[in-house]
């Protein structure tokens, strides 16, 4: 692992959220959310991870814990060596700008991330215009030129969101996120609102700039599929912990965690011939609040233990890059 | 055909039913691209809306031509007694009856009342629309700064913007022009009343100013302007607060209509100034004798209604106009 | 097989202030007892306004101006209100997408089945009560006694979901129109909501209609599958047939432009362009401005799925002319996915 070139380093991140009940005087901490704890996984550059996991499972919040949106609770993040965590903690104007042309996000509701008062060219010209990168006069080219690579046309720039379809919105998310020449970028669930004949053409443009621009994708989503489809690795989570992580194939085929067999075995498959045993995964994710003791998932799995609820399970090491923590696993 | 040719082929395709589409798109709807033409659209079909914008050009037709119909003579001078003088033949004298020559009479010191109808709007007009903005500026910055920032800064301001709230303005209007009956008398008193309005009339409008930011500063482009770098400043100005126009214009339009309402209420007992030709002044003047000359009352009184109506149908138009759950 | 329902030549347009929206245009399949039947389409193909025109709570400003929709020997269409409403709940019934929503939050999840039993039977509130936790615990909810007190925003969303269709059920319908009840929900729990689908069909008797764009849902719950695309019918098939041996291109589009578990496509097929303005639809077969195989007679005359094989109605004109190249574009497709 350490010959190949990483670009992104996670260790042990931690985010808490406080929950907190308003009494007569003031408000009173009533419990901490483990929205991300103790994540660790490193992303490798110009290669596609994908982050799985259900509703809840901290996917989102380790990406904008990541991209300093929010601020971490615990942990270290390096990019390129470098220590990020401090950077949006107390780093100087400059640096933190410097860090949001490198990393971007590219958001997942294509409805309400784009501004309905501004017209497209405002919104692709804003990044290059904030972090003053192109000359004036070069502005209106470098603006038909990202509406090209997405797929645009010149004149789509002068009008407003609500004219374009959900799809054509999804683009100039897209175009918004390279104006500023990123690295990394994290996309969250960038097709999840979409119909599904336009995914494929959203998909097929996230891998087309990537392999033009030697991106490194973080792709996070629910839908297994599109997953299978893009990643080389993937990184499973379940509420707010990584429980297995490796090579797409592996992850998909060769499973060890019992939670990750139960995603894989729970997808309907488009094939009336292989209807797969199903593992119906009875009970409700616990809260975040009092999460369980041990290993998370022990109050849902078939295959539970004792020792379980006891000992929370180290990382196994499998073949080639595949992690995964679990004390009695699949096979 | 082979893979490489067909994934050509459908990108040409692609191509050519997107144009087909964007032509057609342009015939349907070539007004319909900005969002203001939509909500003019929308305006347009409110019929009391409508009712309300027309009544109000007639309002502002008076406004703004009274100056330059009385330079050329066709309005009388307002505040000229000069008829007072005049033989009833020539529709002279205090109090006269509309007749041709003063189409809707004379007043107490025997000034055309029509004419001084037409200055009268331009006095409600100005009143009502500066008072207005200086409310509105104060009220951007306490909105604004309290709904983007939150916290304690809220916190401060609220307590501030409650105190105006809780104050019993109309008597502190009063009293200030009381005190200020120096500055009265010299006949600058509407700028006192101006003044008082706008100071005191903003902490509806920050209320409203400050949700809207609360509201909007939490939206997925709000967001995403951060995240691409965006200075607070620069997301105030560009992201929330052109999204955040559509209720404060209501509130605007209807803050005037409470303005000239309160600028009548004020002549009206008394408290404006002499000198300038208001409707609640002359109101006032002529009271004394309204069960015998009720038209002296009438003619301002109903000036008053139809100007406050009109920005109000035109507020509640404006209003459903904006309303963007409509906007689908 | 006999059919517990047919609907002919639907029509459903919405009067808006943009122009006519023509969201059904002559939609026509049959649906046979005892066989789920799939309704797939993406946005916009009116999948769920069919089920909405079948139970007669279309929305303003849309009309259903014609067709007929025959059900235990009469047309729904020319029912009153009234007379609908005595079928709603009790013969028909629909469940609806978004589990947040279709619970009332004002009310305990208890009260608001119980009402609907009470409703279309003759029992006592006691009764009532048994008969829902009954349900609850076919939904699998557990503590079932106590929960029936609980309001919705007490329950997380799968179970919500669970509630919902149980409040489907609770009157015993005939036939049920699942309006994509798993489309919100994550992995795990759409298995659990699909399983319990399957399992209450068999205890109930119950006729499942399943609306979804989920092609994977399909091929686990279905029998049967019609596929809709811009208000018109493209397809209709037993399932196996409309996987293996699709009759439109619209179809096979479909299928090889979708990522699967099973393999990483080498590149996904993408269906140019977008989905049709229903107010202004293309002329003819509306899918043709996009379709790999579109002639001009295609752009003629709008046409009716017609019998093409056993079983398996197509809207395809040019379906004989081309049907060897689809099923080979299909293979390929597929090859590639199993050599990942």
């Amino acid at each position: 692992m350490t010959n190949k070139d990483v670009i992104l380093n996670v260790n042990d991140l931690q985010k808490y959220f406080e929950v907190t009940t308003k009494q007569i005087i003031g408000s009173k901490k009533t419990g901490v959310v483990h929205a991300v704890d103790h994540v660790s996984f490193d992303v490798f550059r110009g290669e596609t991870l994908g982050l799985v996991g259900e509703s809840g499972c901290g996917k989102t919040t380790t990406a904008r814990t990541i991209l300093g949106l929010t601020p971490a609770s615990g942990g270290e993040v390096l990019y390129n060596g470098e220590n990020l965590l401090a950077v949006w903690k107390e780093g100087s104007r400059d640096e933190k700008m410097k860090y949001r042309r490198k990393m971007k996000l590219v958001f997942q509701n294509p409805w309400t991330s784009l501004n309905p008062r501004m017209p497209v060219k405002d919104i692709v010209s804003e990044g290059f215009q904030i972090h003053d990168i192109i000359e004036k006069e070069d502005e209106r080219d470098r603006l038909y030129d990202l509406l090209g690579e997405v797929g645009l046309e010149p004149y789509h720039a002068e009008r407003f969101p609500h004219q374009f379809s959900g799809g054509q919105r999804q683009r100039i998310v897209i175009a918004r996120a390279l104006s500023v020449d990123p690295e990394f970028i994290f996309a969250d669930e960038p097709v999840a609102s979409l119909d599904v004949s336009i995914r494929a053409q959203i998909l097929n443009l996230m891998v087309d700039l990537q392999k033009k621009k030697n991106l490194t994708y973080v792709y996070i989503s629910h839908d297994l599929a599109s997953v299978r489809q893009i990643c080389a690795r993937v990184v499973v989570m379940y509420l707010g912990e990584v429980v297995e992580i490796g090579p797409v194939k592996t992850i998909f085929e060769e499973f060890q965690h019992h939670y990750t067999e139960a995603l894989m075995k729970a997808i309907p498959v488009p094939d009336p011939d292989r209807k797969r045993e199903r593992i119906v995964l009875w009970g409700e994710v616990p809260s975040p609040i009092n999460p369980p003791s041990g290993c998370r998932f022990h109050t849902r799995c078939p295959a539970v233990q004792d020792k379980c609820a006891q000992e929370k399970p180290e990382f196994t090491k499998g073949k080639k890059g595949h992690y995964y923590a679990c004390w009695f696993p699949v096979s | 055909m082979e893979d490489a040719e067909y994934i050509r082929e459908l990108e040409t395709r692609e191509r050519e039913a997107e144009k087909r589409r964007e032509r057609i798109e342009e015939e349907v709807e070539t007004r319909g691209a900005s969002q203001w033409q939509l909500l003019w659209r929308r305006f347009r079909k409110n019929k009391p809306a409508l009712v309300g914008a027309g009544i109000l050009i007639i309002i502002l037709f008076m406004a703004v031509s009274a100056p330059f119909l009385t330079y050329i003579g066709i309005l009388a001078d307002p505040n000229s007694t000069q008829f007072l003088i005049d033989p009833p033949e020539l529709g002279g004298g205090a109090r006269a009856l509309p007749s041709i020559f003063h189409l809707l009479g004379t007043d107490k010191l025997g000034r055309d009342v029509l004419s001084r109808i037409f200055w009268g709007a331009q006095t409600a007009l100005i009143v009502g629309i500066v008072a207005m903005i200086i409310s509105t500026l104060i009220a951007f910055t306490i909105g604004g700064l309290a709904g983007y920032f939150g916290g304690r800064v809220d916190a401060g301001l609220m307590v501030v913007t409650d105190v105006f709230l809780v104050m019993p303005v109309f008597l502190i209007m009063l009293l200030m022009i009381k005190i200020l009956t120096v500055v009265v008398v010299s006949g600058f008193g509407l700028w006192v009343v101006i003044g008082v309005l706008g100071i005191f009339g903003w902490p509806q409008m920050a209320r409203m100013i400050r949700a809207e930011f609360f509201r909007l500063k939490t939206l997925d482009y709000v967001e995403a302007a951060r995240e691409l770098g965006a200075s607070n400043p620069r997301i105030m100005i560009r992201h929330i607060l052109p999204n955040a126009l559509g209720p404060i214009i209501v509130v605007f339009t209807l803050g005037i209509a409470y303005n000239i309402l309160a600028e009548a209420g004020l002549s009206f007992l008394g408290f404006g100034d002499a000198s300038t030709v208001s409707w609640g002044w002359m109101i006032n003047m002529e009271l004394e004798i309204v069960s015998v000359h009720p038209l002296l009352v009438l003619f301002p009184a109903i000036s008053i209604f139809f100007t406050v109506l009109a920005f109000n149908l035109m507020g509640d138009g404006l209003a459903d106009a904006l309303d963007p759950r409509l906007w689908r | 097989m006999a059919n517990i329902m047919e609907i002919e030549n639907l029509k459903t347009y919405f009067y808006t202030e943009a122009g006519v929206v023509k969201a059904l245009d002559g939609i026509s399949f049959n649906i046979e007892e005892d066989v789920t039947h799939g309704l797939v389409g993406e946005s916009g193909s009116g999948k769920t306004v069919t089920a909405l025109s079948v139970l007669g709570i279309v929305p303003n400003p849309g009309r259903i101006v014609d067709g007929r929709v025959i059900f235990e020997g009469e047309n729904l269409l020319e029912k009153s209100d009234k007379e609908m409403q005595k079928l709603r709940g009790d013969k028909i019934a629909i469940s609806f997408q978004d589990p947040s929503t279709s619970l009332n939050p004002v009310f305990t999840v208890g009260s608001q089945i119980a009402e609907v039993i009470m409703r279309h039977q003759d029992v006592t509130k006691e009764e009532a009560k048994q008969a829902v936790i009954e349900i609850m615990e076919a939904v699998r909810i557990p503590e079932a006694e106590q929960r029936y007190y609980e309001y919705p925003h007490q329950f997380s969303t799968g179970m919500r979901q669970r509630m919902a269709i149980a409040r489907s059920l609770s009157a015993r319908p005939d036939i049920l129109f699942a309006d994509e009840p798993t489309t919100a929900l994550d992995v795990t729990i759409e298995a659990q909501v699909l399983n319990l689908m399957q399992e209450l069909q068999d205890k109930f008797g119950m006729d499942l209609v399943m609306i979804t764009h989920d092609m994977g849902v399909i091929a686990e719950m279905c029998k049967r599958v019609t596929v809709l695309y811009a208000g018109r019918v493209c397809e209709t098939a037993n399932v196996d047939s409309v996987f293996h041996e699709p009759k439109h291109p619209y179809t096979q589009a479909l299928l090889t432009s979708v990522p699967s578990v099973l393999g990483k496509i080498k590149r996904l097929s993408v269906i140019p362009g977008t989905i049709p303005d229903l107010i202004h639809p293309p002329s003819g077969c509306r899918f043709h401005p996009r379709c790999a195989f579109a002639k001009d007679v295609c752009k003629k005359e709008m046409p009716d799925a017609v019998e093409v094989a056993k079983g398996h109605e197509s809207a395809c004109v040019r379906i004989d002319e081309i049907n060897d190249e689809l099923q080979a574009r299909l293979k390929k497709a597929r090859e590639e996915q199993a050599s990942d």
